[in-house]
């Protein structure tokens, strides 16, 4: 039987305003889900640590980690419209970006075969210099970025329904590490076209697939094997980090893609055979705000990396989107498959 | 020598004395005005994947433009937040200007300056104009 490494949950509950969607229950729920799996001896649950300044500092500027440490702890408030800090989150921020660092180490070490970092707030949309999208630090740019200072080549893929605006700027034009993203088309934050692919440097290191709203599960797995398995077959990475939000659910508010928790066992299936070798795949939660959904999702999830077959809702089929999966072929695997990378 | 006025607007008091002083001074000087509404990632929950609820709303926040004539004046909702939104009007309007109220369109429940005007300060690549709240 392979392990799972749990890092987490980090429920960060002191993080919390009144009414806002990204609240520490998603984490209690998430958890749930892996718990629901009763993995036993198989789940190894994971001591972590905070990340450091300088680890933080890899992915984001002095100035903004030292402005954020100080809003914090003057009381916190609102970043921008939808983001707010409490006097805790720089700490919470630490803490989930820690346990992303601590979960690779743990893989690396050859402790487990998957892990699944449990924690909030999120991160995709933090940028290098400020918070966005209820994000403060990106957590899974700040592993993605140890493991490329290590000698790795990274491949992210983003699943979560939002396009992870602050992980591709992060990375834009730094050819070790590739981002990937599913997510819906003309909606918040509005980046994520095909035709962002990379910086001078980094050509095609940026894969964006937009898909429209009412796209179903069937139209995320064609996307993954038609888009992003030839695009890992050119990239070669060595690690395989996935921003898994489960927001891309029918049943949450805050999008309109049409997937079901059983879709999640399926895409978590084809990532996991992107795996370059075994323990190089770590899922670090983003989004996802219905809790029912969250749970089962991330039991969909962890289940089908685990073998055991947990799915209860159905996979989808039939939304729109295989236009936009043609076009995402056309633009990111067509004109590049007779390129050496 | 101000031809595009960009103005950021979220529905706040704020901002609606930056509408007011983005009005006056097109007004003087013949200027065409943008107003800028940033769709946030809450905003979702309570309306439609275009933003279209929120159209009727926009108008509303920056109804003295429509004493300017009909070419003069624009109004976009943008997926993002402001300091993205704000910028990418400018570059996309080429603008001489850029309005916000004091505490920017970021922060309506901060108790520091917005950060959405600190970010533009810093970022900005035209003139910024940040209209104070009192007087
Ligand atoms: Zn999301």
């Amino acid at each position: 039987m392979p392990k799972l490494i749990v890092a987490g949950p980090f429920a960060a509950p002191d993080h919390v305003l009144a009414g806002h969607p990204e609240r520490p229950s998603r984490v209690t729920a998430a958890i749930a889900g892996v718990d629901d799996l009763m993995l036993d001896t198989d789940r190894i649950d994971l001591e972590t640590r905070l990340a450091t300044f300088e680890e933080l500092a890899a992915v984001h500027d002095d100035a903004y980690l030292r402005e954020l440490e100080a809003f914090c702890k003057a009381g916190g408030g609102k970043l921008d419209p939808d983001t707010y800090a409490s006097p805790v989150s720089w700490d919470a921020a630490r803490e989930a970006a820690g346990a992303g660092l601590a979960a690779v180490d743990a893989l690396a070490n050859g402790r487990g075969d998957f892990a699944f970092v449990v924690a909030r707030p999120p991160g995709h949309h933090a940028l290098p210099d400020r918070a966005m999208g209820f994000c403060l630090v990106n957590n899974v740019a700040v592993t993605a970025a140890a493991l490329a200072a290590a000698g790795e080549r990274v491949m992210i893929i983003d699943w979560d329904v939002h396009h992870g605006n602050g992980t591709q700027a992060l990375f834009w034009d730094d050819d070790r590490v590739c981002y990937v993203s599913t997510h819906q088309d003309h909606f918040y934050p509005g980046t994520g076209a095909l035709d962002e692919t990379g910086g001078p440097n980094a050509r095609g290191s940026t894969v964006n697939i937009p898909l429209p709203a009412g796209a179903t599960g069937d139209v995320m797995a064609r996307a993954l094997d038609e888009v992003v398995a030839p695009v890992v077959a050119r990239f070669g990475p060595t690690w395989m980090l996935v921003s898994a939000g489960y927001d891309a659910h029918r049943d949450d508010p805050l999008a309109d893609l049409a997937l079901s928790s059983g879709d999640f066992a399926h895409l978590a299936s084809i990532v996991r055979a992107f795996v370059p070798s075994p323990g190089r795949l770590a899922f670090f939660l983003e989004g996802g705000y219905e809790l029912d959904a969250v749970r089962a999702s991330v039991a969909a999830t962890a289940g089908a990396l685990m073998g055991s077959d947990h799915a209860v809702q159905p996979a989808t089929n039939g939304g729109p989107g295989a236009e936009a999966v043609s076009r995402a072929r056309a633009v990111h695997v067509e004109p590049r498959e007779h390129d050496l990378w | 020598m101000v031809k595009t006025i960009v103005v950021g607007v979220d529905g706040s008091l704020d901002s609606s004395r930056a509408v007011e002083w983005a009005y006056e001074l097109a007004e003087q000087v013949g200027a065409r005005v943008v107003a800028v509404h940033a769709v946030g990632l809450l905003e979702h929950e309570i309306g439609d994947p275009g933003g279209d609820h929120l159209r009727p709303r926009l108008s509303e926040w920056t109804a003295p433009l429509d004493q300017l004539p009909p070419d003069r004046v624009e109004r976009r909702l943008v997926a993002g937040d402001p300091v993205g939104a704000i910028g990418a009007a400018v570059s996309e309007c080429g603008a001489d200007l850029v309005v916000v109220g004091t505490r920017g369109i970021g922060n309506r429940h901060g108790e520091r300056l917005g950060s959405t005007s600190a970010h533009l300060a810093e970022q900005c690549a035209c003139a910024l104009v940040i209209v104070p709240r009192a007087g």
